[in-house]
């Protein structure tokens, strides 16, 4: 074709329409563009959420070139969010890393190829460890890769590398809920199945905006037959709220007020399922000892609800058959998170509502394999859920593995925060980061990127050259994507699903599971994983080390039988086998937990104050969220797509009362700059009574937002408390 | 078998890291795990369908629950990807209404709302806010804009379904549709220099299969149903204004829109869109712009050479006379070339029946031959040039006519026939005598005459006039034509004072110039720069006219 612009503008196709032109596809997908014809479809899990929803890649000449969900997949029956239909765009990006980038003399990165880049690796990691000790060379890794490639990490970091502290951000999303499971039953067992959605008569959502955060779960609630109550519990009126037939909206982290009153209000009522607290939990009647410091009107002070609105929960929770409860950041990412995840838990103990369809209390998961992370990626706890501090059990993980017991780590890693605050202590000099970027998504941003800067040496290992931290790195190692390789991902209901590769990765990207293998080789230590060949080996070796756990998958025969069966919840021991029962199961239909005595745990404490309360010099309280359903955590691939990009706000904005926004004199769209004792940023004002007066909300995607945010922590699961601090808006 | 680096064979000299570039490159995993066949998709979403075509006044619909449309926004990416669209195009869209008052009770009552079949309760709370998230697409308008607006007949309404369909071979990309649309629905596409737009997947539906939106929808928010046309001309959608399908929205008496917009709740009345002050300028149209001045400076010249020609000299009357054409066929090839498809532009004609855009090209068309006639006339000095004169001068006006009704019908506040007839009027007369007063200082000619006199005053007022007409939108009232005047105070204040000074400039001061030395240099300089600066001015205030025009649409979202 001819570039000169006249004729090009002369000559456009004549026949236009046949671009729009559809076939009727061969293999049952219906009309599809004739553009994008299908010879075959692959099935893949999704790689954002943890809904961990099915995709079917269309494929043509051995290259996946579309996606429509999955029908008849048991989690999302033929529906997606954007960001799933999306899912290929952003591995067609400009800013693919397709080569190692190690920055050079003159401070530019600049490719080189594996061999160098490894070579560069393996010293400058050997030479901060020989400078400093093995222990001043740490990783930071994530949910978004599969857990084949999470336990490969692991065991190379920590057995093979003498690493030993190493986090993911999955501390930043689900650490609580961990924490509070295996406090309260024994092991981190989400006890829900999707269906529990479609089964309830009263959903109650805590901390979470279902419609936004995760469309397909909400759509089940939509989809409830049982005409369900669906109460809200969020400050501000999200999406969901507005769906909602009860929205309560408390007085940002005073959740613990709450629960524990609520429990007072139930008791008093005696809506206390007796028979199932005195057979299957401890702690019941010091609990109610407890609560009983949470009178009605102490709590609708506390929480700034009306009475009215408590004692209408309590109603509907005692009336309820099937009451089940829900929670997503607004709990985890809390000062008091784990006690407040406690606090629903025993809600749910002392009503009865466990185990049976319909009930629970249930952890919404953030990222897609954040599960996998939890179980497998070998950080705070041993390999497959074991303890690194107990003999026993690194002995076992030695022996199925292969490796002497000495190599494991007596403790588990540091937290992602004292990581970060042990590179401003000089206890932590060089940093690998893997899938995630720090850089944007971590607390109190000013200080991290002073700390990120302090580093010996970091390395990035991702798919974009482009993420705030891959620019700040040392060398740079380029990855494949979801698509573009192959493991499992774990969802949030325990369901372990396959993904495949499908498309040809970029240049020399490869698979972080390929990355790892190569690093092992030129460290010395490949010997180590000479059983570790491939993705499904490692799957292999897995499901050997989870036998005898409550995680037991050792049903599974392989990636072929996860593919056919749409997914497998886990517990699936040798021996299960998939019928139509096994499609959605629960756990503790048994009433038996996960605790040496088989009981649940009622645990509670005092709640605590915030760390950084509103004051005269920051009146407004910030809270964060997800803005977008477009919008993927720090936006490195939903911004790769144009379609996606074109749904949400390019620009930062926050959302402020009407009130508020007429005290400082600013309307709808007007610019204003919003400012923490840490940092500031500008940001135009979206005026909704969605939030509350004094209050105010950012979503989080702006990569700015962080240089507000205050550095608090969960005391138990070390998880940064994004929801909470005190911040002022001023006109530009 | 998947890929498994095989550590055994280190027969060959490859390094650890080319074994696993060469697993990366294995895609044998395709092969072990493709699937022939997806069972389960097909005829998964046909009872959001009709059975059946729509009888005899009756056309299929979107039928949109605004309670389940919860801002996933995956009817935008389906329509994407099922349609096989390009890179940013999508012919769904989603926005979103703000506001928050709080509601009085629902009247269950009233007829227009109906109660969906939600699994939710159906027992309303008070809604103290509103947070609604609308989709919207093509509305299938029972009058569509889009095909009266079309000069080559690009667009058809199915007599059996009511879909409006877009014609791609048949779209010559004038563009003209994405202005007489009140919904902003056809989008240019400028790979293909022409528009594209939804066509509710008429193919699927003949086939008893769902719209690509419809099957994205994860809550079955958006489904098709059956209208009567006489129902949807008769009444609205359940909102607020039952004059619009959403707060925002253009006056559905424009083109009868068939989409309906179900809610439990009625919308308060302080629901406004999310982007109700984001207002950014419009598409300049620069071509169209350039045309449209030309186009009405030759008729302007023309006319004054034919109504003024006594008092010209035969060689003013002669160069008059062949500029005229001159200017037209520049004003002709620029207004073809800015065509997306070109090769298409006799399709323009097509419209002629409804189209004043069709009329627009046929006027200028005769318009041009006949100011050809004149020409020659006036060189032969045939005796009959009279008449041929007068011929050319009507067809001239009648094309301002219709140039001006092009814009006139968009039911944009701004553009009424009223005030773009006066502007675009005022342009023939300003243009044209500062081109004859140009022609007349090139050939010598003495302004301190009656003629000059009245002519360089004539083109004084014209202009003042012009000014005048211009500026009276700052004091609108109007709540539409109050964002144009947002834009000229903001965003395009510079271009506008610009404008302000070569009007004042090429108008004003350069005729008093050119009437206080009567002749020679300065005066001939005089009215060239007061030519230049008068069509320069008047090139402005049309891509004005086109930027700073800002009609309702559909909510947006934040940006």
């Amino acid at each position: 074709m001819t570039k000169n612009p006249i004729v090009s503008a002369l000559f456009k196709p004549m026949h236009p329409s046949k671009e729009l032109d559809r076939v009727t596809s061969p293999i049952g997908l219906g009309q599809i563009p004739v553009s994008k014809e299908a010879d075959s479809i692959v099935r893949s899990v999704c790689g954002f959420c943890s809904t961990g929803c099915s995709l079917d890649l269309h494929m043509k000449d051995g290259e996946a070139i579309n996606i429509s969900p999955s029908p008849g997949y048991p989690v999302n029956t033929g529906s997606a969010c954007p960001k799933g239909w999306e899912a290929l765009a952003p591995l067609e990006a400009d800013d693919r890393a397709t080569t190692p980038l190690l920055r050079d003399s003159l401070g530019t990165l600049r490719p080189v190829s594996w061999n160098v880049a490894l070579n560069e690796f393996v010293d400058r990691v050997k030479k901060v460890q020989s400078d400093h000790g093995a222990e001043s060379m740490a990783f930071l890794s994530t949910g978004q890769i599969p857990t084949e490639e999470m336990a490969m990490l692991g065991a190379l970091t920590k057995f093979g590398m003498g690493i030993k502290h190493g986090d993911g951000n999955t501390r930043q999303c689900m650490a609580t809920s961990v924490v509070a499971y295996k406090q309260s039953f024994g092991f981190d067992a989400p006890p829900y199945t999707y269906a529990d959605f479609d089964e309830s008569d009263v959903i109650v959502l805590i901390g979470s905006n279902l419609a936004i955060a995760h469309p397909i779960m909400w759509e089940r609630v939509l989809k409830n037959r049982h005409n369900p109550e669906i109460v809200v519990i969020d400050p501000r009126h999200t999406e969901t709220a507005a769906v909602a037939t009860q929205h309560l909206g408390l007085a940002p982290d005073s959740d613990l007020d709450l629960f524990y009153g609520l429990a007072q209000l139930l008791i008093e009522r005696d809506a206390v399922d007796r028979d199932f607290v005195e057979a299957n939990t401890e702690g019941f009647a010091d609990f109610a000892n407890h609560v009983k410091r949470f009178p009605l009107d102490q709590v609708a002070d506390r929480t700034g609800l009306t009475k009215d609105q408590l004692v209408r929960l309590a109603d509907t929770i005692e009336s309820g058959q099937r009451v089940s409860f829900w929670w997503t950041m607004g709990v985890n990412q809390s000062h008091q998170g784990v006690r407040t995840a406690q606090a629903i838990i025993n809600l749910a103990l002392m009503t009865g509502n466990i185990g049976r369809p319909g009930t629970g209390a249930n952890s919404v998961t953030g990222q897609c394999n954040a599960m996998g992370s939890r179980l497998f990626s070998n950080t705070t706890g041993l390999l497959g859920g074991y303890d690194f501090a107990s003999l026993d059990d690194r002995e076992h993980v030695a022996k199925k593995l292969e490796i002497d017991s000495d190599v494991i780590p007596q403790e588990p890693s540091w937290s992602y925060d004292q990581i970060m605050s042990g590179i401003g202590t000089g206890e932590i000099k060089g940093l690998w980061v893997i899938a995630t970027n720090t850089a944007h998504s971590w607390i109190d941003q000013m200080d991290c990127h002073g700390l990120l800067d302090k580093l010996d040496f970091l390395v990035v290992q991702d798919m974009y050259h482009s993420t705030e931290t891959a620019v700040r790195a040392d060398l740079v190692l380029p990855a494949a994507g979801w698509g573009e390789k192959e493991g499992t991902f774990i969802n949030s209901e325990r369901r372990i699903g396959h993904i495949t590769k499908a498309r040809t990765a970029p240049g020399e990207a490869l698979a972080d599971f390929w990355i790892f293998k190569a690093i092992a080789d030129a460290w010395g230590c490949a010997e180590m994983f000479e059983r570790w060949r491939s993705p499904e080996d490692v799957f292999r070796i897995l499901r050997d080390i989870s036998i005898g756990q409550p995680c037991d998958f050792s049903g599974v025969e392989d990636y072929q039988m996860l593919d056919e069966s749409g997914g497998v919840q886990w517990p699936f021991p040798a021996g299960s086998t998939v019928t139509a029962d096994s499609a959605e199961r629960r756990l503790f239909a048994d009433q038996t937990f996960y605790t040496k005595n088989g009981r649940a745990n009622f645990i509670y404490e005092e709640p605590t104050p915030v760390a950084e309360p509103a004051s005269d010099d920051y009146p407004l309280t910030l809270l964060t969220g997800r803005g977008s359903v477009a919008d993927w955590h720090t936006r490195t691939r939903t911004e790769k797509s144009t379609v996606l990009s074109s749904m949400t706000a390019k620009d930062a904005y926050i959302e402020m009362h009407p009130v508020d926004a007429a005290a400082l004199g600013v309307e709808l769209n007007e610019e204003v700059v919003v400012s923490s004792l840490r940092g500031e940023l500008t940001a135009r004002v979206v005026t909704t009574t969605g939030v509350q007066p004094g209050q105010v909300f950012m979503p989080m995607h702006f990569a700015e937002l962080n240089r507000l945010t205050f550095p608090a922590f969960d005391p138990y699961s070390r998880q940064p408390a994004y929801k909470h601090c005190a911040v002022a808006v001023r006109k530009t | 078998m998947a890929a498994t680096v095989n550590e055994s064979s280190e027969a060959d000299a490859a390094t650890p890291i080319d074994m696993y570039l060469a697993a990366q490159a294995d895609m044998s995993s395709v092969d072990r795990f493709s699937r022939l066949e997806v069972s389960g998709r097909t005829g998964k979403w046909t009872d959001l369908i009709p059975l059946t075509n729509p009888a005899e006044g009756e056309q299929f619909r979107f039928d949109v629950d605004l309670d389940l449309c919860t801002g996933c926004k995956a009817c935008v990416t389906a329509c994407h990807s099922l349609n096989g669209l390009d890179e940013s195009e999508s012919f769904r869209s989603v926005g979103l209404l703000v506001g928050s008052d709080v509601l009085p009770k629902v009247d269950l009552a009233e007829p227009i709302l109906e109660l969906s079949a939600v699994g939710a309760k159906l027992t309303p709370q008070p809604e103290p806010v509103v947070n609604q998230l609308v989709t919207t697409a093509c509305h299938h308008c029972v009058d569509p804009g889009c095909l009266n607006g079309c000069p080559a007949k690009a667009y058809e309404k199915d007599p059996t379904t009511g879909i409006v369909k877009h014609l791609d071979d048949a779209c010559i990309g004038c563009e003209y549709c994405t202005m007489t649309c009140p919904y902003e629905v056809p989008v240019y596409n400028k790979r293909l220099g022409i528009v594209r737009k939804c066509d509710m997947c008429s193919d699927r539906l003949a086939e008893g299969e769902a719209p690509a939106c419809v099957q994205g929808c994860p809550n079955s928010a958006i489904s098709i149903s059956i209208v009567s046309t006489a129902e949807l001309r008769k009444q609205q959608t359940p909102t607020v204004d039952t004059k619009r399908l959403v707060p925002g929205a253009a006056d559905s008496a424009l083109t009868t829109p068939s989409t309906r917009y179900r809610r439990r709740q009625k919308l308060p009345e302080a629901a406004q869109p999310v982007d109700v002050n984001t207002i950014s300028p419009g598409h300049g149209h620069t071509p169209l712009a350039v045309m449209l001045v030309l186009s009405q400076a030759a008729v302007g010249l023309h006319v004054a050479r034919a109504v003024g020609g006594f008092g010209l000299a035969d060689n003013q009357n002669l160069i008059s006379a062949v500029l005229v054409p001159a200017v037209t066929a520049i004003a002709i090839a620029i207004s073809v070339l800015h065509l997306g498809q070109p090769l298409k532009a006799w399709r323009a004609v097509l419209g002629f029946k409804h189209s004043w855009l069709s009329r627009e090209v046929v006027a200028l068309s005769g318009f041009f031959g006949l100011s050809v006639g004149s020409a020659v006339a006036a060189v032969q000095g045939w005796s009959s040039s009279t008449l041929i004169d007068a011929a050319t001068s009507v067809v001239g006006l009648v094309t301002v006519g219709c140039s001006a009704m092009v814009y006139g019908v968009s039911g944009r506040r701004w553009w009424r026939p009223k005030n773009v007839i006066t502007k675009f009027g005022l342009t023939v007369v300003c243009t044209g005598l500062a081109a004859l007063s140009t022609v007349m200082s090139l050939t010598g000619a003495e302004f301190r005459s009656p003629y000059g006199f009245s002519l360089l005053i004539g083109l004084l007022i014209a202009v003042v006039t012009k000014l005048v007409v211009e500026h009276s939108v700052l004091r609108t009232d109007d709540a539409e034509e109050l964002r144009t005047v947002q834009l000229l105070k903001t965003t395009l204040a510079a271009r506008y004072n610009v404008r302000l000074v070569l009007g004042s400039v090429g108008g004003i001061l350069c005729p008093l110039v050119a009437l206080a030395v009567g002749s020679g240099p300065i005066a001939v300089f005089a009215a060239v720069a007061g030519l230049e600066c008068v069509v320069a001015g008047e090139l402005l205030a049309r891509s004005l006219f086109f930027k700073a025009s800002s009609a309702p649409t559909m909510p947006g979202s934040m940006r």
